[in-house]
């Protein structure tokens, strides 16, 4: 069923449930780019077979702490979340809501993003964010909420500096000491 | 009064025989429809049957790109023994529909597909996809898909991810303060490791999320899956 299906019986709305894996707090190993930086625009967009609204996150980069060598180097980059809101000219509002990721990133927020590189369409996903906006780390991912919870987590709550000084020695990918 | 005294008396023995019970702790809290219908319980209409599909033929992710996707025979039992520890519930059954098709525009409908794991979001290794319909003047379900990443190979694992795909059917939350064996809502730092031999679900546990849903919602404001839509 179309998410702009005219029935009036539709909601227009459809949620999404995730069942993710654990993984370590600071992924490097699984990330093609490990970036410090702030989300400038959030742009909403049906998918290409009307089922979902998908996000277009405009991040302006601060950092680049390393990324594979294939991924050319910007200032301004794009990455691709599942969910959000649009508003059509009808004044009808579609939505995708996400459970099972954990916090939801918000526009103008500032982050330290491990993320994969789709060069197809020359933008990212995201493996696993941290908050950095209020100066100290703060756990986003649900595995990270749920060491939060267990009190077993390394980095969250440290002073962002100092976090971002420990994140600084990591390396993208898997195929690198 | 003898009838107030009786209650509580059942209520000490569910309370003394079920402590691990505890929602948030370790028993998952109700979900319910995202606003503005968050009073109505996240669950197929009461009464209803739904036609599943198990899907067989090519698929097309959202960019359009398309392969053939298949259910391996171990596989299929482990989806259909997880939906059959649900049904029943809010007098809800599930009757099979065929392997390809979808009985579309009808409502409610379950649609199970096995994909490659990069058209699962976020590297999940099992995903909800639910969508609402008004039945009368009450919201339910409508068309629900689920996706589990198609290098699953473990029964168990499988059991596992498949029944707490279900419980997002059945109202239930993700629990991420639960432990990793008390319950198939775990979510988040307690799910059990990507193919895990015991997939964490114990054999009691087969049957478990009938108990907790029933204790869940007993005093859910608004009513839960067994009174669902």
């Amino acid at each position: 069923m179309p998410i702009d299906s005219s029935d009036p019986r539709s909601a227009g709305f459809v949620r999404v449930t995730l069942m993710t894996e654990v993984r370590p707090e600071l992924p490097a190993s699984l990330a093609d780019a490990i970036i410090v930086g702030t989300i400038s625009s959030v742009q909403p967009y049906l998918s290409q077979n009307h089922t979902l609204i998908y996000s277009e996150l405009s991040v302006h980069v601060e950092n680049i702490i390393d990324q594979i060598a294939s991924i050319p180097t910007k200032t301004d980059i794009t990455i691709d979340q599942i969910g959000g809101s649009a508003l059509l000219p009808g004044g009808r509002i579609l939505r995708t809501a996400i459970s099972g990721l954990g916090s939801a990133l918000a526009n103008g927020g500032r982050y330290l993003f491990f993320m994969k590189y789709l060069a197809t369409t020359d933008a990212y996903s995201i493996v696993k964010a941290w908050d950095l906006t209020t100066g100290k780390a703060k756990a986003m991912a649900a595995d990270d909420l749920g060491r939060v919870g267990s009190h077993v987590s390394q980095y969250d709550g440290m002073d962002a500096q100092a976090f971002l000084s420990l994140a600084s020695q990591l390396k993208a990918g898997n195929t690198r000491p | 009064m003898k009838l107030a005294i009786l209650l509580t008396a059942l209520t000490l023995t569910v309370e003394t025989a079920l402590p691990q019970c505890t929602v948030g702790q370790n028993q998952p809290g109700p979900e319910y429809l995202p606003p503005p219908y968050q009073t109505y319980p996240n669950a197929w209409l009461a009464g209803s049957t739904v036609p599943y599909i198990m899907f067989e033929a090519e698929f097309c992710d959202p960019s359009n790109n398309c392969y053939f996707t298949y259910w391996p025979s171990n596989l299929w039992n482990d989806y259909v023994t997880s939906m059959s520890a649900y049904a029943g519930l809010g007098s809800v059954y599930f009757s099979f529909y065929g392997t390809s098709g979808s009985p579309e525009p009808e409502q409610p409908s379950l649609k199970a597909i096995l994909v490659n794991p990069s058209d699962i979001d976020n590297g999940a290794t099992g995903e909800t996809f639910s969508g609402y319909w008004k039945y009368g003047s009450t919201w339910a379900l409508g068309a629900v898909t689920h996706y589990f990443r198609n290098d699953i190979t473990v029964d168990h694992f499988m059991q596992f991810v498949s029944a707490h795909e279900f419980g997002h059917t059945f109202a239930l939350a993700d629990c991420y303060s639960c432990q990793a064996n008390t319950t198939v809502m775990v979510s988040g730092f307690n799910v059990p490791s990507f193919n895990s031999p015991t997939g964490g679900l114990t054999p009691r546990l087969a049957t478990f999320p009938r108990l907790m849903l029933r204790l869940t919602h007993s005093s859910a404001p608004g009513g839960g899956a067994e009174r669902a839509g």
